[in-house]
């Protein structure tokens, strides 16, 4: 349960990062801090209060399946993680680009297009 | 004797390979014409294993792989069908063209540029391949990384700003998609979608049509629907006019297409779900045209059209009909053919007259007979104006659209009127009004997709029975039964 919370607590902090704040590396962390309290969630689901690592040993299915947490999740964490690492660098890479042309990270003042 | 069927999987891996070698190549000479050749060399390579599995599919069959020998509901799916497809062959084709086009148009020749566009392919077909809930989403992001990195290829202010607005906004999408993904998974337990349809009616509770919601969030931000519309006329004109092409003609039909797969097959087509699609595509449709209108500037003009037009499929899928749907099909192929014309014709202006502003464009520089009559076709048939390949798939949703109510009928014409007004205004800016010097000679690499591109404009317009064939065809693996049916077996 506790897990939980801390998921949806996670989630919520980073969208309003995103949206309520001005700097652009704060809204950076913000989907950082987003997309790690939803892999948190995903853990969760398949988490099992006292299971075991779901490396099968032995061929006692039915009580493997029984122990075991659910590796679905954990598989679909690692790949999410991969993701948001370069999602991450790329988004930095282009702060930079930003910075470069308008000397501030303040997205209020990133403003050339119009609409 | 190999028994694998799915050859135009391949396509995926083709292109992935393609685009590390491409960067690769791109190592030791900067500027070499290596990686374009290798680049155009692994897209026809793709493009032949899409053509291999024409004859597999044609006619409505499912195929299905399984990745690894993982039986169904464990391993990952391939799935292809019509719907897919035709997609897949969209998706090479325009990125053949973007490509070729860019031989000449990129002018410094950065490997990169290749191995993205490489990888933005790779990711797009691998969305329209997939059977599996979350390996949706892993190309989703293959595609919108790559995305993110070309819009700012220019390396100019109006780049980089356009392209920090969509990362953040779009990985806020996806994640919505993942959020989506996991709530699914956390009720039902099982991400295969043929297996989902299973168990889907024997969900309950309210965590399906929340996780509905946020899908459907990420699908239609990518697709460029009203609410989440605000990325596309900052995105699309920043980006180099091939890929301009590309974001507008394949990027966001794969959102409409991710909508059709999920909310048709998975979740079975709630009417709840179909009355927002409407309601939103409607209004994409009314915003898009009038801010076009407005626009003086020609990529800027054809990025809200493209909201526009994606309004009418949407809108056209969000009536429920069977005609509604395959009007709606039908229009995202022709609209990506005439979009990814029009970009490219918009390549070719901006590369002779140096800027986009269209009444600038006018007063600078004569356009030759080619180009003229070629975005000419292209304004026309974005219209809906008979015998090109727009009012054959408009002419369809006119008559679903008749099936519903008359006042919107007479809505969805209103917006074509428009539409042939911003259309005309940009041609005569352009090509009419004021007169300068004659353009230089266009390379043949960059008039060859042109013209080819608006021949198909013509075809199509011409033979309008193949085309709703084949959208019918490709409606019919829409079926919830027969596709679960066909994937497990």
């Amino acid at each position: 349960m506790m897990a939980y919370l801390t998921a949806v607590f996670m989630i919520l902090a980073g969208i309003t990062a995103i949206i309520l704040r001005d700097n652009l590396l704060k809204k950076i962390i913000g989907l950082s801090v987003f997309s790690n309290g939803l892999h948190l969630l995903i853990i969760s689901i398949g988490y099992r209060t006292g299971g075991i690592a779901p490396i099968m040993q032995g061929s006692n299915a039915a009580a493997f399946a029984q122990a075991a947490v659910d590796p679905l999740p954990q598989a679909l964490v690692l790949t999410s993680i991969v993701i948001n690492t370069s999602v991450v660098a790329l988004a930095l890479v282009i702060a930079i680009e930003v910075h470069r042309h308008f000397k501030t990270l303040d997205m209020r003042k990133v403003k050339s297009l119009k609409g | 004797m190999l028994t694998f069927e799915i050859w135009s999987f391949v396509s995926v891996i083709v292109l992935i390979a393609t685009g590390i070698l491409t960067a690769i190549t791109g190592l030791k000479r900067k500027h070499s014409r290596g990686a374009p050749l290798v680049a155009i060399a692994g897209i026809i390579t793709a493009s032949v294993f899409v053509i291999l599995t024409i004859p597999d599919v044609w006619g409505g069959k499912i195929l299905s792989f399984q990745m690894g020998g993982w039986i169904a509901p464990f391993g990952i799916t391939i799935v292809v069908d019509m719907l897919t497809l035709v997609f897949s062959l969209l998706i090479v084709g325009i990125g053949l063209f973007a490509t070729v086009f860019s031989y000449k148009y990129i002018k410094n020749r950065r490997p990169e540029f290749y191995a993205l566009i490489c990888l933005m392919m790779a990711g797009l077909l691998g969305i329209v391949h997939t059977g599996d809930l979350f390996n949706l989403f892993v190309f989703f992001e293959i595609s919108n990384v790559s995305s993110y990195a070309l819009v700012a290829y220019y390396r100019k202010r109006h780049a980089a700003e356009a392209s920090i607005k969509f990362l953040i906004l779009g990985s806020l999408a996806t994640s919505m998609i993942l959020l989506g993904i996991t709530l699914v998974y956390a009720s039902i337990g099982t991400l295969n979608m043929a297996d989902l349809v299973l168990k889907m009616p024997l969900a309950t509770g309210f965590m399906i049509p929340i996780a509905l919601v946020f899908m459907l969030t990420g699908f239609m931000f990518k697709a460029g629907i009203f609410p989440f519309h605000f990325w596309l006329p900052d995105a699309h004109p920043a980006a180099p006019s091939p890929i301009s092409a590309m974001l507008s003609g394949v990027v966001i039909s794969t959102g409409v297409y991710a909508v059709l797969r999920v909310g048709f097959i998975v979740f079975g087509a709630l009417s709840t779900m179909l009355t927002i699609l409407m309601f939103f595509g409607i209004a994409s449709m009314l915003i898009g045209a009038v801010f076009a209108i407005l626009q003086n500037d020609l990529k800027r003009m054809l990025a809200y059209s493209s909201i526009s037009q994606v309004g009418y499929i949407v809108m056209s899928i969000g009536l429920g009909t069977s005609l509604g749907l395959v009007g709606g099909v039908f229009h995202i192929v022709n609209h990506a053919i005439i979009k990814s014309l029009l970009f490219l014709c918009a390549g070719v202006i901006i590369y002779h007259a140096r800027t986009s502003d269209m009444a600038e464009i006018g007063k600078r520089i004569r356009f030759g007979p080619v180009l003229t009559y070629a975005f000419l076709i292209g304004v026309l048939a974005l219209a809906g104006v008979p015998f090109l390949n727009g009012f054959a798939s408009k002419w369809v949703i006119y008559l679903s659209t008749f099936e519903f109510s008359v006042l919107l009928t007479i809505f969805t014409i209103v917006i074509s009127v428009l539409t042939f007004a911003y259309g005309i205004r940009a041609f005569y800016l352009i090509f009419v009004s004021g007169d300068g010097a004659p353009e230089h000679k266009t390379p043949r690499s960059m008039l060859a997709p042109i013209i080819i591109l608006a021949v198909i404009c013509i075809l199509i317009g011409l033979l309008p029975q193949i085309g709703i064939a084949v959208s019918e065809s490709m409606c019919s693996g829409l079926d919830p039964v027969v596709y679960a049916g066909a994937v497990l077996g």
